[in-house]
């Protein structure tokens, strides 16, 4: 049984690397039926080849009727919103009880998937030995709000509302009043998927003068296609452990346009004026990782 | 094996600070379609609208 499990293991490994062509999914295919071979399969059955022939199974499901679906783990907090066919999807996770990793402080960061591969970026993991290690448990590491520059404390939000059956699945958390991520901050995060848009929506209310905070990773450089203006470069509360450096500020006004370097594009718009901050830092893997995840 | 590479941060930093809304829109692909996005509030309501798709949050 063993031998089984690691056999099909190397066979969901390879859907996501670039090594997928030299290998054959007709027989993993006939072995366990899984949905996730199926985009492969169809691209390897453009030319006839033996094992076709001799291990393949006759017809295959149409792709674009396979759709993909949204998972929620009440227990843990973890909710994967996803829209489109097996061949082509977005999806968006995000935690709003527990952890996605150890000891991080990332409660309501968002991970953006196009067809299984990370399209944003988070640090990630790095390692235990570097002297930027602590850097990776901050809340400024992931793609979240951040007050202050301090890391968000270690509690479970609220889910208001969920729709993971409609054409444009959604998802509405919001902090508890009594224990929140932030003292005497109350947060709203929204995250949907509308059409081909991957959509996050954020309404923060501070009691107390507050330095917020929007951070979001994506494949560097980014470039502003946007009416900017680079201004002085005055910024405090910045998260210690970034050690960030080579910091530019631009003056952006109530809304832009950013490009990340994959072309994942961001349009961000706000009801007060703001800033966008880049700054040069370090991070580890996992930067932009893939997964094997899916709904059969 | 982990590391720790160079990379860039980027974060938006609001004028504001007491209340703030931010949306923000992502699409991948390079030719994209530039969406209409708008946040409209209302007394009563916050409406978040991508194109023809709206969504209603009450307070």
């Amino acid at each position: 049984m063993v031998q089984i499990s690691n056999f099909k293991r190397i066979f969901d490994a390879t859907v996501l690397s670039d090594i997928k062509i030299w290998a054959n999914y007709e027989v993993p295919y006939n072995a366990y039926k899984d949905m996730a071979y199926i985009p492969i399969l169809n691209k390897q059955r453009h030319k006839i080849s033996l094992d076709y022939i001799f291990y393949g199974t006759i017809g295959l499901p149409n792709i674009k009727n396979i759709k993909i679906n949204s998972v929620h783990y009440s227990n843990t907090g973890y909710i994967y919103l996803r829209k489109g066919n097996i061949s082509d999807y977005n999806e968006i996770r995000i935690n709003y009880k527990n952890q996605f990793d150890r000891s991080e402080h990332d409660r309501l960061t968002t991970f953006f998937y196009h067809n299984n591969r990370q399209i944003d970026f988070t640090i990630g993991r790095i390692t235990y030995f570097s002297d930027m290690a602590e850097w990776m448990y901050d809340t400024a590491a992931h793609n979240t709000i951040v007050i202050n520059g301090n890391n968000s404390k270690d509690l479970p939000s609220k889910l208001l509302k969920i729709d993971t059956n409609s054409k444009n699945p959604y998802a509405i958390i919001e902090t508890y009043k009594s224990n929140p991520l932030y003292e005497n901050v109350s947060q709203k995060r929204v995250v949907a998927l509308v059409e081909k848009y991957f959509v996050v929506y954020d309404h923060i209310i501070s009691k107390k003068d507050a330095v917020i905070d929007r951070y979001q990773y994506g494949k560097y450089p980014v470039k502003i296609l946007s009416k900017h203006q680079e201004i002085e470069n005055k910024i405090s509360n910045l998260p210690k452990e970034a050690k960030f450096h080579d910091i530019r500020v631009y003056k952006l006004g109530k809304s832009a346009h950013l490009l990340f370097k994959n072309n994942l594009h961001m349009f961000i718009i706000s009801d007060y004026d703001f800033n966008l901050v880049i700054a040069n830092t370090k991070g580890g893997y996992g930067r932009s990782y893939a997964s094997n995840f899916y709904q059969k | 094996m982990a590391t720790a590479d160079p990379m860039q941060a980027t974060f938006i930093r609001s004028d504001n600070n007491r209340e703030v809304k931010f949306l923000a829109v992502f699409c991948i692909g390079k030719k994209i379609n530039k969406p209409t996005i708008k946040i409209n509030i209302k007394s009563d309501k916050t409406i978040i609208n991508i194109n023809k798709f709206n969504l209603k949050l009450y307070k």
